[in-house]
């Protein structure tokens, strides 16, 4: 007979070890993830449309009118970016700008994206430099 | 390019482009010494002022000449604004409330909003007239009626902007809070339109910021008098320094502001005042007698009205050119 002591002292070689059998199952687990992502994904990416850089950027940068834009377009279709002038009015989003701002113009094409432009305001520093063209008054007369 | 000081309660402005900064600079502090000694001798402000030993003395006073000088030149406007130029004006205006300098009339109109010598009740002020005040001129004496208070605060403002307008070089200006000398052209405008002279912004009496003319000088001066600057609460109504001399009371007219332009910045202010107290017709009046004189006179009702001899620049949208005193409509008219 052995004492409870002894026991403990024994090896644990016919009982299997909970931590041993964790590794176990991830390694399994993380195979078989492998095993299905080389089977399946490089299927999915041969039937993609050739990414270009523009397409990315723009996926990236592109502000709400361009992201809603693909939602009307045809499938198959590669133009994934729209200019608000060239959208049919009925098609254009309605846009809440701040006060003083508005759309870009179309000879701003030249951005990448629509965008929106502060409205032009004089500056008081231009209004300076528009007087000091003209003769400056020096004495201004008054009650005193 | 400017050199400012400030006396008489007034900013003194110096424009002399053309003169190199260290004699601009000194030129500046003999334009200062000019104004304070007449601020010394003139201020009723001032205890020991010859204007102060002058309202307090009780018999001949022995008067210095420049004392005696600005006497007889007073004598002169008196003639020839008809009376509405009148020193003798010092016991109204004291009666007014503006009996000391005035940022502190102004500073005490909240707390003290009576005149600070009330009449008593039932008592009909005298209305004093210049022709009691006796000038001996030989003799150097003065003889003035014991209950006149003399006051001649802005005839002797702009007769110091003559005085020292006469330290200054060919193309210069001196501006003693809206009272100038425009002495040649302005050197920095050598780019402009090419017709000389300086221009002169005149303020519009209802807002401060804004301008109701530009005129353009050339060896002339320049004064302005309005009630919007120097007036203060005196009970319930509001007062104001331009006291009538036939009502010993703050002028009550349709005019807001008169800018009178003559050969001389006394002048200038003498007649300023004397019309804006005349009202807008009889002012035009006094004024278009008088020949080399040009004014720009703003009118309660909102009416701007050119007169004379003047250079305008640009005014504003409601300017009315005058060509006759005539053409001026009674107050309140259209």
């Amino acid at each position: 007979m052995t004492s409870p002591l002894d026991r403990k002292k024994a090896p644990a070689t016919a009982r299997q070890d909970p931590g041993e059998l964790r590794w176990w199952i991830t390694a399994g687990l993380a195979t078989t993830y492998l095993v299905a992502w080389w089977a399946f994904a490089p299927a999915q990416v041969s039937d993609a449309p050739a990414p270009t850089g523009l397409a990315t950027e723009a996926d990236v940068t592109a502000p709400p009118v361009a992201a809603a834009a693909p939602r009307s377009t045809p499938p198959g279709a590669t133009n994934v970016v729209l200019w608000w002038h060239e959208l049919p009015l009925a098609l254009r989003p309605k846009l809440e700008l701040p006060a003083g701002w508005q759309v870009a113009t179309p000879d701003r094409r030249a951005a990448p994206t629509i965008g929106a432009q502060r409205a032009w305001r004089p500056t008081a520093a231009y209004r300076t430099v528009a007087q000091e063209r003209r003769r400056r008054p020096r004495v201004r007369t008054r009650s005193s | 390019m400017m050199f400012s000081l400030r006396a008489m309660d007034t900013e003194i402005t110096l424009h002399a482009p053309g003169l190199p900064a260290e004699h601009r600079a000194a030129l500046g502090l003999a334009v200062g010494d000019v104004f304070a000694a007449a601020e010394a001798r003139f201020s009723r402000f001032l205890h020991h002022s010859e204007l102060s030993q002058l309202n307090r003395a009780t018999e001949a006073f022995a008067a210095s000449p420049a004392l005696l000088a600005a006497l007889l030149r007073a004598r002169g406007h008196v003639a020839m604004t008809e009376g509405r130029f009148d020193p003798t004006i010092g016991g109204a205006l004291i009666a007014a409330g503006y009996d000391q300098s005035f940022d502190r009339v102004f500073a005490r109109a909240g707390e003290r909003a009576s005149p600070s010598h009330p009449r008593p009740a039932g008592h009909a002020a005298r209305r004093p007239r210049f022709e009691e005040i006796d000038v001996d001129e030989a003799r150097g004496l003065v003889y003035r009626p014991l209950d006149i208070q003399l006051d001649l605060g802005g005839m002797i403002k702009g007769a110091t902007v003559d005085e020292a307008s006469r330290l200054l070089p060919r193309d210069a200006a001196l501006d003693a809070g809206g009272d100038a000398v425009l002495r040649g052209d302005d050197p920095a405008d050598g780019d402009g339109d090419g017709s000389g002279g300086w221009l002169v912004e005149v303020e519009d009496p209802r807002d401060p910021d804004g301008t109701v003319a530009t005129l353009r000088l050339r060896d002339q001066a320049v004064a302005t008098s309005a009630a919007n600057r120097r007036r203060w609460r005196a009970g319930q109504r509001w007062a104001h320094h331009l006291i009538d001399p036939a009502t010993g009371a703050p002028a009550r007219t349709d005019l807001l502001q008169v800018t009178v332009v003559a050969d001389r910045a006394e002048r200038a202010e003498v007649l300023a005042k004397a019309a804006f107290i005349a009202g807008s017709r009889d002012g035009a009046r006094l004024l278009s007698r008088l020949p080399g004189v040009g004014a720009v006179l703003v009118r309660a009702d909102g009416a701007l009205l050119f007169l004379g001899a003047l250079d305008v620049v640009e005014h504003a949208a409601a300017a009315r050119p005058l060509a006759a005193p005539s053409a001026i409509a009674p107050q309140g008219g259209p």
